[in-house]
């Protein structure tokens, strides 16, 4: 270091300042002072500045400003020279300007009220930019919330609540009573959550479900059927319902036993299983929302009606209807709509009209028809 | 919903002109198809495994196609073009035909040994076709297709197809001892006996799914020709000497399964969709079949089905005719026809002019009731071009009784300051059983036999473990957190239809420094206060009396009972439970059935 110092002496013309040097060695000062002092004990200097001292003292002065702002920065780091910021007020009267002192009030009190003293004292004023205090209170479930609006829309187009309360359901209501086959994709172990305790229905109505078993074997009610083996045991199968419709037909079920047939509306909504993997877009469980009108006489173009007016309730008034395929109605649609926000179509339901192979067993009049459309909560 | 990926331009090329991808989508939208995508096989294989490997792939542009479960003619290029070009009514429907050869019958003879492992099987053969790389691309495809839909994974029906001129008829459809087969393979260099082959294959990802079929059968399914050649060992391989390639002129098709409807509902679907490219167009030349009975049949079956509907029923059914005032709107019969010779279901009016007959054919499998007419009806007609009307039914509404109680209740829990949550009704046998100090055994919980997880191995027996996991996931939360839950659990149960049955619970926790269980026990007074069950047993309202449990804290439980009956219990969790579900702080709940209450 001493050799550097000396050498870089004899390159420059008048003197060198230390901390410039350090700077541009990019070494630490003190390095520098260091070397410096070692020469000096060498007697070899022949004078030496104590630049730093210069500095301090220039400061003591009052003569701060001539520092730069390198040097200031320097003997600020090495804790030399500290500076400290002096905020000064300029202070001059005021309107209400007066020589004696009061405190001023932060809120009215029921003794300034019942003494009068509020009309003398001078009250502080209140910072409306603040936030106020939340009141401490309990919430609904957001999701809950929603679904108390579909319910009042429900009851508000006039459909009855159906019940719902049985998560666990047989293979028979929840799809052979639907005319979806045995063989039917959706009743893999991939796709429906099936019970190993207790495994198998107790009890099933025998004679409505021998023509289930006729109708998918072999045909019947106008129907070819599906032609093949049914099997008791396969629709004995318990399973956690993988849609609230099985509650739908067993409505439909106790609405055909009831005769003179009347004309009904039901609603449910309600929890329902499917076996699927959690993800982002995908859950396990989750609520279906299912209407169903049943009349003589029904329509496509009545079920077009009724899902306008659903949907206008929900603030969707754009509607288009896409062909679709369903295993327990026909004709099915799936229901669209235009969202403004991802200007397109998006899907918003699924409905159709249940399948006489569905609704004839029962033991529904022939010219009733049943209407439903469904969707999920979430 | 099935996929069906075409080549853009061949599609076009198909349908004689082309379509900006805005009128493609709204022509599917139409017909009841989606397009799902548009892509190339560059782009696929860039996204699953990177654009390295994607390099030098085909740029060209691939239409994906959705197409409804049931339409089994729609699953190839061939039938979307068909379909479409009928719909558009630029071409008229082919008339497909079965015709006799001109020499000797193809026969396939089954033998009894097939009956206790895969009974059924059909054949038929394409004459004189005439493939291009596409054409037989397409032919490999529409058959994966079919095996992995309507054939459901090849278990109900598995496909084979032959080059005929490299064997010689009859064939012999037998079952034999694995150790007896041996034959060359699809794609293999020598001879393997089944056995080995089973093991093969245990490692090929395609092969290795279908297995399971006939592994562990004591005979194994096999077809043979006259000279002993192994056409195929179904559903697993076909045998390579007879493999088909772009220059195969005749094929000999066979269908094997354990469904006879669907093995025939797919060889009608391969014949019509190919018979395209043979010389003699749409005809299919006919093979017959030996049953085991000694009884013969000839396939394909390309029945043409012809049934009758009225025309004031499509209209009634669809809501195109409005009979008491627009009747303008009204589809004549002879409109209502053409529209449903438009679906590809031939139709004309007949008898007193009011009756239409309709040809169902082979292709439309789909179509097995008059509604299925309906709906085709209703597309041809515009499902957006049918005038919506709301249904003269008058009903009262009514609530659910348990429904109405609960949401009343949810409310007034709120307004009592604590917060709703929602949680899985699924759980893990820990969750309702060790967690809480009980055996499962004791829980008469519902198990679940397929799980994918275990958090979903039983049906909830008591809300109180989901409340707590919802605590657990919200510690940061600032304290007391205030949760309750009105929702159902469920019980196995020997007197109801299915053997379990559905309870609604109220539970409320109190997680708090200290564990309030007088804050519960206010809450319990509230609700009852609501409920109008007034305190004190002897004037039929509730008490609670001391009680223990494995979950709560000695000598800070109590059991509550209402109008006669035990409904729920209320107490300081016991420190156990508390850690176990990785809690830190006091809880005290409550937990009761709310149907006694309605």
């Amino acid at each position: 270091m001493a050799e550097l110092l000396l050498r870089r002496l004899e390159a420059s013309d008048g003197g060198l300042d230390s901390a410039e040097l350090a700077a541009e060695l990019g070494m630490e000062h003190q390095a520098v002072v260091g070397a410096v002092k070692s020469l000096q004990a060498l007697g070899e200097v022949d004078s030496m500045e104590d630049e730093v001292q210069r500095r301090l003292q220039l400061v003591r002065g009052g003569q701060a400003e001539k520092l730069g702002e390198k040097e200031r920065s320097e003997l600020r780091k090495r804790k030399l020279l500290a500076e400290v910021t002096l905020k000064t007020y300029w202070v001059s009267k005021g309107s209400a300007f007066s020589t004696s002192i009061s405190k001023q009030e932060t809120e009215l009190s029921p003794e300034m009220i019942s003494s009068g003293s509020w009309r003398d004292r001078p009250f502080k004023p209140y910072n409306f930019l603040a936030h106020g205090v939340l009141p401490d209170s309990g919430h609904l479930h957001p999701l809950l919330k929603v679904r108390s609006q579909f319910r009042q829309i429900f009851l508000e187009m006039g459909f009855t609540e159906m019940p719902t309360d049985n998560f666990i359901e047989s293979s028979f209501w929840n799809f052979d009573a639907l005319f979806q086959p045995q063989q039917h994709p959706a009743r893999d172990q991939h796709d429906t959550f099936f019970l190993r305790d207790p495994a198998e229905a107790l009890q099933l109505p025998m004679d409505y479900v021998q023509r289930v078993k006729r109708t998918h074997s072999q045909g019947g009610y106008g129907s070819q059927g599906y032609k093949y083996n049914w099997k008791l045991d396969e629709a004995r199968k318990n399973l956690l319902r993988t849609h609230t419709t099985s509650a739908s037909a067993r409505a439909l079920y106790r609405l055909a036993q009831k005769k003179p047939f009347t004309p009904v509306k039901y609603f449910s909504i309600d929890r329902v299983f499917r076996n699927e993997t959690l993800d982002a877009t995908h859950l396990a469980e989750f609520h279906q929302i299912e209407g169903v009108v049943a009349d003589h006489g029904l329509t496509l173009g009545h079920l077009m009606g009724v899902l306008r007016e659903f949907f206008t309730k929900l603030g969707i008034t754009q509607l288009r209807f896409k062909p679709a395929y369903n295993p327990y109605t026909e004709p099915s649609m799936e229901v669209f709509s235009y969202h403004q926000g991802l200007k397109k179509w998006v899907e918003v339901g699924n409905s159709g009209v249940f399948r006489p192979e569905m609704l004839l067993p029962m033991g529904l009049p022939e010219n009733v028809s049943v209407i439903a459309w469904g969707l999920s909560l979430e | 919903m099935p996929t069906v990926s075409v080549k853009r331009d061949l599609l076009f090329q198909a349908l004689g002109r082309t379509y900006t991808d805005e009128e493609f989508d709204e022509l599917c939208f139409e017909f009841g198809l989606e397009l799902d995508e548009i892509t190339s096989e560059k782009e696929i294989i860039s996204k699953e495994q990177g654009n390295v490997k994607a390099a030098g792939a085909s740029d060209v542009v691939l239409y994906k196609i959705d197409v409804p479960a049931n339409r089994y003619d729609l699953l190839c290029l061939e039938g979307l073009v068909r379909g479409l070009q009928v719909f558009k009514e630029r071409i008229k429907a082919p008339v497909y035909k079965r015709v006799m050869p001109d020499g000797k019958i193809q026969k396939l003879i089954i033998t009894e040994e097939t009956a206790k492992i895969r009974p059924f099987a059909v054949a038929a053969v394409l004459r004189n076709i005439k493939f291009t790389k596409d054409r037989y691309d397409s032919f490999i495809e529409l058959q994966e297709k079919l095996h992995q839909n309507i054939c459901r994974k090849r278990a109900l029906v598995a496909i084979g197809t032959h080059d005929l001129d490299t064997l010689s008829g009859p064939f012999t459809y037998t079952a034999k001892r694995p150790s007896d087969i041996k034959f060359k393979p699809l794609n293999k260099t020598k001879e393997y006996t089944a056995c080995e082959l089973m093991n093969i294959y245990k490692t090929d990802n395609h092969l290795k799914h279908y297995l399971h079929i006939i592994e562990n059968k004591p005979l194994y399914p096999v077809i043979y020709d006259s000279n002993g050649v192994v056409l195929s060992m179904p559903p697993i391989i076909n045998g390579d000497h007879s493999r088909i390639t772009v220059n195969t002129r005749n094929i000999f098709i066979e269908c094997t399964g354990t469904d006879f409807t669907k093995a025939k509902i797919v060889l009608d679907i391969i014949v019509t969709m190919f018979s395209e490219y043979c010389e003699n167009q749409f005809t299919v030349e006919a093979a017959e079949v030996v049953f085991p009975n000694g009884k013969s049949h000839t396939f394909p079956e390309l029945a043409y089905r012809k049934e009758m509907v009225r025309a004031d029923l499509i209209n009634k059914k669809v809501g195109i005719s409005l009979w008491f005032v627009h009747s303008f709107f009204r589809e004549t019969p002879e409109n209502l026809a053409k529209l449903l010779t438009r679906m590809y279901l031939k139709s004309e009016v007949i008898g007193d002019g009011n009756q239409i007959e309709i040809e169902i054919p082979p292709t439309r499998a789909d179509i097995i009731h008059a509604c299925d007419i309906v709906e085709d009806a209703a597309i041809a007609y515009g499902y957006n071009n049918i005038q919506m009307t709301l249904p003269k039914t008058y009903t009262i509404a009514n609530q659910f009784p348990l429904n109405k109680l609960t949401e009343l209740l949810r409310h007034d829990m709120a307004a009592a300051g604590f917060t709703e949550a929602l949680t899985f009704a699924l759980c893990s046998q820990e969750d309702i059983a060790d967690k809480l100090g009980v055996d499962i055994s004791a829980t008469k919980a519902v198990h679940i036999s397929n799980p994918k997880t275990a958090e979903f191995q039983v049906a909830r027996t008591t809300l109180l473990p989901g409340l707590l996991k919802t605590i657990a996931a919200n510690r940061k939360m600032p304290l007391p957190l205030k949760l309750f839950e009105i929702s159902d659990i469920v019980i196995k149960d020997s007197n109801t239809d299915v053997g379990a049955k559905n309870y609604r619970h109220l539970c409320a926790v109190y997680y708090n420094k200290n564990p309030g269980f007088e804050i519960i026990h206010g809450l319990l007074d509230r609700i009852m206060q609501l409920l109008d069950v007034p305190p004190g047993e002897d004037k039929g309202g509730y008490v609670i009396k001391a009680s223990e449990g494995p979950a709560f804290f000695p000598g800070r439980c109590a059991e509550i009972f209402a109008r006669g009956q035990s409904v729920g219990k209320l107490g300081v969790l016991h420190p156990d439970v508390i850690t176990k579900f990785e809690l830190t702080m006091p809880c005290s709940s409550l937990e009761i059935n709310v149907g006694p209450f309605l």
